[in-house]
């Protein structure tokens, strides 16, 4: 089970890094649009392998707080650190950070122009500079693990939404990032389609990858999180394990939302 | 004379124009495309400047009309001291149709650049932001992502520009530049029939339109595969 996805250079980066690394370490991070408050006050660190699932109401600033950790949107104050370095710092090259931390949409965001095989290859010939028999022989692993080796010469178009999203995962994976940010995976999906793509992010974390989830599948997170961070209003009002959030945690707003959601 | 009489008597000359109508309109293209892809760059800036040099010219291009801009190219420039050499080859003076070329080539840029912008626009922004998750910088984002979807979006409005940059060279001939049109005009004044030259001008302006729609429609189809 170990390293299923991992395929690039098992043990070599592990070296230096103890077990107890923290990959992402979100330090007291604001953030404004225009006169509203995204983000307030919001402390989150992500050790290696665990998988942080971030649950909330429509409007908590979920999505805005996974596009700040690779720079999509750019913070007011407070730091984001990736592996122990900052990545707002100036000698921080964004686009090689970014190499390192995969992102999945909630509408898959794959480019339209190119194939599956197409999009899974393009940033690892483009940017790690690997040969194209050498990125293909990667993407078909990847299609392998994902269960969709057979289409790797199709268009998205021709594929349904739960295929979009597993090859939207294998194109990310491509890239053998550190962590790996997913936004409302599941939630642009026919109810049929879910559970193949949770599936796969079962498996992924099994591998031992680190995840950072936004996500409302409750049976999911009390499965496969380690943590669970519950955001309102641009703060995080309880973090813990799932068995607490889920179970223990006497927070009101926690109270309602999960008695909405469940 | 029959319109065939005429066509037959004077075809070297029908032939002549035709050729010139289509290398003016040809170099228009080209320079209007390399000129209209760099002001939408410009507009879709994040620099204030290039945002505002770029809105500038395409307000001011597309708010004047082409007769004028050709006239300013051509007798406004040396009035400037900008003064086109003025050699003749092959019976073509390259100082009326370097003139002419260029007023095409500003006038038709302004409109590819709108063209260009708006396919630009109309590819979503989770492409451009997917490409920059993966570790690409923005300029590689925009040549391998999002600049192969514009161009497919933009093809019908690009070859409705280029059909529409065949018919503005008509307007050319004013200057004295020998093409089908004025070709037309010349025939009409030697020929003594005021019509015919002017049809048969017509149906070659329409062979021509025709071909580059019927063209465009092709490579649309061809890149939709992925449809
Ligand atoms: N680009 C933007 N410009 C202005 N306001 C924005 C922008 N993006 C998000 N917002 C606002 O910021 C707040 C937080 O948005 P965010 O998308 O992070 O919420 P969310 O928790 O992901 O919600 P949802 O569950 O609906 O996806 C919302 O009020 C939203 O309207
Ligand atoms: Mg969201």
């Amino acid at each position: 089970m170990f390293n299923l996805f991992n395929m690039h250079n098992s043990g070599t980066t592990e070296l230096n890094t103890s077990e107890f690394n923290t990959v992402i370490d979100v330090k007291n991070v604001f953030k404004t649009f225009k006169k509203l408050h995204v983000l307030q006050e919001v402390d989150l660190s992500v050790k290696k392998g665990e998988v942080v699932t971030i649950i909330g109401p429509s409007g908590a600033g979920k999505s805005t707080l996974l596009r700040c950790i690779n720079q999509l949107e750019s913070i007011d104050n407070g730091d984001i650190c990736y592996n122990g370095r900052s990545i707002m710092d100036k000698s921080s090259d964004i686009d090689t950070i970014r190499q390192k931390i995969g992102m999945v949409f909630q509408h898959f965001n794959l480019f339209p122009h190119l194939t599956v095989m197409e999009n899974i290859t393009l940033a690892p010939i483009n940017l790690l500079k690997m040969s194209k028999k050498n990125a293909a022989e990667i993407g078909m692993s990847l299609l392998n693990k994902v269960g969709l080796a057979e289409k790797k010469d199709a268009y998205p178009s021709q594929l349904s939404g739960g295929q979009k999203q597993r090859i939207a995962i294998a194109r990310s994976l491509a890239m053998n990032p550190d962590v790996m940010l997913f936004d409302e995976p599941t939630s642009a999906l026919d109810p049929e389609m879910v559970g193949e793509v949770l599936q796969v992010m079962k498996d992924l974390a099994k591998t031992g990858m680190t995840m950072i989830i936004v996500s409302h599948e409750m049976g999911f997170t009390r499965e496969v999180a380690s943590n669970v961070v519950f955001m309102d209003s641009g703060r995080i009002i309880e973090k813990g394990s799932p068995n607490y959030i889920f179970n223990s945690s006497d927070n009101k707003r926690v109270r309602s939302f999960l008695q909405k959601v469940i | 004379m029959s319109i065939l009489d005429v066509f037959f008597k004077y075809s070297d000359m029908f032939w002549a124009g035709t050729k010139m109508t289509i290398s003016i309109s040809f170099f228009s293209i080209i320079g209007g495309l390399i000129i209209g892809i760099i002001l939408a760059l410009m507009k879709i800036s994040k620099v204030r400047g290039l945002r505002w040099i770029s809105n500038a010219y395409v307000e001011l291009i597309r708010g004047t009309p082409v007769l004028v801009q050709i006239a300013i190219a051509f007798f406004g420039l040396p009035m400037l001291g900008i003064n086109l050499p003025s050699i003749d080859i092959g019976g073509v003076s390259i100082d009326r149709m370097l003139s002419g070329i260029m007023a095409l080539t500003i006038n038709t840029s302004a409109y590819i650049c709108e063209i260009v912008r708006s396919g630009i626009q109309s590819v979503e922004r989770g492409q451009m932001e997917a490409a920059r998750s993966l570790g690409f910088n923005g300029h590689s984002a925009m040549r391998l992502v999002v600049l192969p979807q514009a161009i497919k979006n933009i093809l019908p409005a690009l070859g409705n520009e280029f059909v529409t940059i065949i018919k503005t060279s008509s307007q050319v001939s004013v200057i004295g530049m020998a093409d089908l049109m004025y070709t037309a005009n010349t025939i009409q004044g030697i020929s003594f029939q005021p019509m015919q030259p002017l049809i048969i001008v017509a149906a070659i302006y329409f062979m021509i339109t025709f071909t580059i729609s019927y063209g465009v429609r092709f490579m649309e189809g061809y890149m939709s595969k992925s449809n």
